[in-house]
């Protein structure tokens, strides 16, 4: 059941956006608030989309390959994830990967992964990796896999319905850190190239085009001790900055984070394999092993998101395993 | 204005806690074990798919007892809890060093300059490599770049 509350809010003293206060989203039993500033809005009720409107699902970090506690089948999780989108009443266009699609970048595991995905409804899927599908050959088998369609080293840009969509790679060249001993995760780092690739990609859109830039390490600092963030994100964003609408998708931290800057939101995406610790409350990022089985899928998900005009902020919904 | 504030407090949250976290780093030290442990046979170089080292056996040299973990042979590396313990491991030319990854994520250790690579350590893999020459061997791990140690070859 959702509730339809309109506000009228003008941003830049141009447009009026219309809010949706969603209580409960029922089956996937995860509700989904609404605050103050968050210009995101629950997804519409079936039936009631308008002509125009399209829907992709963000998927992250599966991890194939990966058999410990809280979860010694990811495979079974991820495919329960591919079933539970092509469950949905409106199928999403396309689906879009965050990256840690493997464990240990081996050809069984992507091999693994294809397969689950081949069962999806949705006959496109867009692809960034995470630092586990590349660490072991500097991305090489990932290339082979999913390079078709990509610059450089695997980064991309495609428009749907308008919607200009940015997938950029933060996992390749990582340096080292500093320091010794506790920590975890590097920063990641998009790189000069890629940079220099954003800025011409987006030269020459009109500012009214919505933006959704996707890439697994997230574009904000989120926690620096853990290496959650991005060195260069900052030059990356301010090619973006006279857009009136971004959205930033991410993965890696396996939970959902979200943050609003200026025309900027930014999401971070539960996994489907495992979750992990939020920042600073465990001595390092790794899985959280004490999950009861039977509270596994509440913590693993995907996410839906919908894009309903020009004149809206994009609708995301956010939905657990069970 | 509340985000603001909110940012600005998440600010000098993180930056305190770095800075607990570094003050304790700090005081990476040499440490090697005290002959207690090695009972045990002197640790058999192990085969990883990418590894470049050597092939001989060699025994476990005997270190200054100075060290914090009693448990670790003089020169083995134990990776865990995404760190590498001990930090710093100061060992004679011609020594064998061993990595163990005890974490459930996989780790691999990858020298500064490249003279030394591991490739993939799952749970319970080992890396080793026998040091030559003297000097100091930073390294790092390449999934997780944060985590850096030094081997000072005497």
């Amino acid at each position: 059941m959702s509730d339809e509350v309109k506000n009228e809010k003008e941003s830049n003293g141009v447009e009026r956006r219309s809010f949706l206060k969603c209580m409960a989203w029922a089956g996937t039993g995860l509700v989904w608030a609404m605050n103050a500033g968050v210009l995101t809005s629950c997804s519409l009720m079936p039936g009631a989309r308008r002509k125009g409107v399209f829907s992709f699902v963000q998927i992250s970090d599966s991890h194939i390959g990966f058999n410990k506690e809280p979860n010694q089948d990811v495979t079974k999780t991820f495919q329960e994830a591919v079933n539970r989108i092509n469950a949905l009443e409106e199928q999403p266009a396309f689906l879009i990967h965050t990256g840690d699609i493997t464990q240990l970048s081996t050809p069984d595991q992507f091999d693994t992964a294809t397969q689950v995905l081949k069962s999806a409804k949705a006959s496109q899927v867009y692809y960034v990796p995470g630092e586990h599908d590349v660490f072991s050959d500097d991305g090489k088998i990932y290339l082979e896999r999913y390079g078709k369609g990509t610059q450089g080293q695997g980064w991309q840009s495609f428009d749907y319905q308008g919607v200009h969509f940015i997938g950029l790679i933060n996992v390749l060249n990582l340096k080292q850190g500093s320091g010794t001993g506790l920590g975890g995760s590097g920063f990641g780092q998009l790189g000069s190239d890629q940079l220099e690739w954003l800025e011409k990609d987006v030269k020459g859109l009109s500012s009214s085009t919505p933006i959704v830039v996707y890439a697994h390490i997230p574009l904000w600092t989120i926690y620096p001790e853990w290496g959650w963030g991005t060195e260069d994100s900052a030059q990356a964003l301010s090619y973006l900055k006279r857009f009136g609408s971004i959205t930033v998708l991410n993965g890696h931290i396996h939970q959902i984070l979200q943050k609003v800057e200026g025309n900027v939101t930014f999401h971070t995406a539960r996994s489907t394999a495992f979750p992990q610790p939020a920042p600073g409350t465990a001595p390092a990022p790794g899985p959280i092993k004490d999950v009861p089985a039977d509270k596994l899928r509440s913590v693993l998900g995907l996410r839906e998101v919908t894009y309903v005009s020009n004149d809206s902020p994009l609708a995301i919904v956010d939905s657990a395993l069970g | 204005m509340i985000n603001h504030l909110k940012r600005k407090l998440l600010l000098v949250t993180v930056t305190s806690l770095l800075g607990l976290f570094l003050a304790g780093c700090g005081q990476s030290r040499t440490d090697s074990s005290s002959s207690s442990e090695t009972s045990r046979a002197a640790p058999t170089v192990s085969r990883n798919s990418n590894t470049e080292m050597s092939k001989m056996e060699m025994p476990a040299k005997p270190s200054p007892a100075a060290g914090k973990d009693m448990t670790t042979p003089s020169d083995q590396i134990m990776v865990e809890n995404f760190s590498f313990q001990p930090g710093t491991l100061t060992v004679k030319i011609g020594t064998t060093v061993t990595w163990v990854n005890h974490d459930d994520e996989p780790h691999t250790v990858n020298e500064n300059n490249k003279i030394f690579k591991s490739g993939t350590l799952d749970t319970d893999a080992k890396f080793s490599y026998k040091f030559t020459s003297p000097g100091t061997y930073s390294y790092f791990c390449s999934l997780h770049p944060r985590m850096t140690g030094q081997v000072i070859v005497k």
